[in-house]
């Protein structure tokens, strides 16, 4: 009886304790904290149609002669490289005298869907590194793809390879014939033509509810209950403010999950098929606009990024890069984290961005 | 370890196979019974001067049920797996609790109140385990390829009827129609951007990239092609005028410089 009565206060003072985090918690969103994103400063130089060309202010007197152009996926936004103010991909790389440029593909409307890859790659990525190689008065510019900007990129770099001094990488997918990431084995028995038919813009939605099955049990339940653990009850100055910034941070990182745009039909279509159901690319089979894309002619330094624990792109999707093009200076490092973790993480500020800026100083000049 | 609770969930796993099994006898059951009943009513040809219209709804009928008996189908395979994470469950908590000496002398188990979030972890970490690996599964693919595939003809029959039935006798736009100007509008902004590009690069005296692709023009030959690109040029501006285009607007334009943040 004792024992009962001991258990049932032991299970009265957890609950306790879990209620009081969670109220904690509910009390600073309901003080609607800040949490801005993509906050480095900027200007937008050039647009078209709906994609802008984003420059970052440097941060240093001088800067290295070759400037980077980052390429983001068509899903989600590229301010996941500058999420948080104290840990931002671009602020670090602005910080090692690198020139920034980004491009915001914007959000796809009914007058995009027609968009094809061929649009998206030898149009504007093409149209945005003239516009680079116009205003520094250079041949060609260091290429960042992250993800599916990483395949973009590879792309770019095997029909314009004039145009591209540098190639980087990061957890981008040319091989995809791995079944590691159910994405993988979804996409080859998804009725892709049937989807962009009736569709004919692709709702960012239904794209975020097939990441979100990827591990609903994390995403959905595990990861608030996750949120609301890691708030502190200590009512000290530092506790506040670190139960702020966590709460800052959790909020941030929602946006941008949640941050889908819809996808052009025409391109959505030949990357499924083309990739995901073909897996053309890695076999030199894949055209754009009537253009044969050969790795081969892919002779530029390169500098390959994978994340060991990326649950969408698996190494097994990045590694036969380096073995595909025919550049002699290249490399590839793996880094201990996930596929978001490479951005957002710690090791991302204390490894990734020191890494990419080692390898391209030299490089840049 | 507490038996009763151990044969308390083995029945009750029992009873949800074949609470499962059942189901997907109901179901098959009654596919069986509709397609020899309102399935043949629904492909009966119809007739008068409303029949075009009644023949469409009736169609929408037999993709109704096909919807609905996939979409049985692919629960009940979600329950399935459910089923497998609770037990699987079940036994990691048992051995768990054997690991820890989390039980009485008796033999009877209970959970310390201390450790109510270990559970939480054995729990999530066991269903989001289970659930991934029914995921990656090509049985689960080809599920959910099916159930999309007719959720997508089904969608498609529902616009059918709205535009059909509300849009086209109020004299309002379908989708159709829209996607005509959107098309019209893709292949506008594509050759202006076209000409545009043209037009800066002929103002720079040297040919287009396009043209050179194309043609596979030798170097020694470019005078050549910027006169055959030059006539291109005309050509194209002719073909546009009789569109009646305006010209770009700015925003189309590059060089455009504003302040973002």
């Amino acid at each position: 009886m004792n024992n009962t009565i001991s258990d049932t206060m032991n299970y009265m003072s957890l609950i306790d304790s879990d209620l009081h985090k969670f109220v904690k918690g509910v009390e600073i969103i309901m003080e609607s904290p800040d949490f801005s994103v993509g906050t480095t400063p900027s200007e937008v130089i050039y647009t078209e149609d709906k994609m802008k060309l984003i420059h970052y202010i440097p941060t240093t007197p001088v800067q290295h002669k070759v400037p980077v152009l980052v390429v983001y996926a068509l899903v989600n936004r590229y301010y996941i490289l500058d999420l948080q103010p104290d840990k931002s991909v671009i602020k670090k790389l602005l910080n090692e005298g690198l020139d920034v440029y980004v491009i915001d593909w914007g959000y796809p409307k009914g007058s995009d869907k027609y968009l094809t890859l061929d649009d998206y790659i030898s149009g504007y990525i093409n149209n945005c590194i003239d516009k680079i190689r116009e205003i520094h008065k250079i041949d060609n510019v260091t290429l960042m793809g992250v993800c599916q900007g990483g395949t973009f990129s590879i792309i770019y770099s095997a029909l314009y390879p004039d145009k591209v001094k540098n190639l980087i990488t990061l957890v981008a997918p040319v091989d995809f014939s791995t079944d590691k990431c159910s994405l993988n084995v979804w996409a080859r028995s998804l009725d892709v033509d049937k989807l962009v038919d009736y569709y004919g813009i692709i709702p960012g939605d239904l794209l975020n509810s097939a990441f979100l099955l990827l591990d609903p049990f994390r995403l959905l339940i595990d990861k608030y209950v996750g949120m609301f653990d890691k708030i502190d009850c200590e009512s000290d100055e530092n506790c506040l403010k670190a139960n702020e910034e966590n709460m800052r941070n959790f909020l941030r990182m929602e946006k941008w999950i949640f941050d889908s745009p819809d996808q052009a039909g025409e391109a959505y279509r030949q990357f499924i098929k083309d990739c995901y159901q073909k897996n053309l690319l890695i076999k030199n089979e894949m055209s754009i606009g009537g253009k044969k894309i050969d790795l081969k002619n892919i002779k530029m330094p390169l500098l390959n990024i994978m994340a060991e624990f990326d649950h969408l792109v698996p190494n097994e999707e990045s590694k036969p890069l380096l073995g595909a093009v025919s550049s002699t200076d290249k490399e590839e490092t793996v880094f201990p984290t996930g596929h978001i973790g490479i951005f957002v993480g710690s090791k991302s500020q204390k490894n990734v961005c020191p890494k990419i800026a080692e390898w391209l100083k030299p490089r840049s000049a | 370890m507490d038996r009763d609770i151990e044969k308390h969930l083995m029945l009750s796993e029992d009873q949800l196979k074949l609470s499962l099994e059942t189901t997907q006898e109901f179901i098959d059951m009654w596919t069986k019974s509709y397609q020899s009943t309102v399935g043949k009513l629904a492909q009966v040809p119809a007739f008068g001067p409303v029949r075009e219209k009644q023949e469409k709804i009736m169609k929408s009928l037999p993709l109704y049920s096909k919807l609905y008996t996939t979409w049985v189908d692919s629960n009940i395979n979600l329950q399935s797996v459910l089923l497998e994470a609770t037990r699987r469950t079940f036994e990691k908590t048992v051995e768990h609790q054997v690991e820890t000496n989390s039980c009485t002398k008796d033999g009877k188990s209970y959970i310390d109140p201390e450790k109510y979030k270990e559970f939480y972890k054995i729990w999530i970490d066991t269903y989001s385990d289970t659930f991934k690996e029914f995921m990656k599964s090509g049985h689960y693919a080809s599920d959910m390829g099916k159930f999309a595939s007719i959720f997508i003809d089904f969608q498609k029959s529902n616009r059918e009827t709205i535009e059909e039935n509300f849009l086209k006798p109020n004299n309002l736009p379908t989708m159709t129609d829209v996607d005509e100007i959107h098309k019209e509008l893709y292949d506008l902004r594509k050759t202006v951007k076209d000409l545009v590009r043209d037009m800066k690069e002929l103002s720079k005296g040297i040919p287009n990239d396009k043209t050179v692709r194309e043609n596979d023009v030798l170097p020694e030959k470019v005078e050549e092609s910027k006169s055959q690109k030059v006539e291109g040029y005309k050509s194209q501006k002719v073909d546009i005028s009789t569109k009646k285009v305006e010209s770009p607007k700015k925003s189309e334009l590059p060089n455009k410089k504003e302040v973002h943040t």
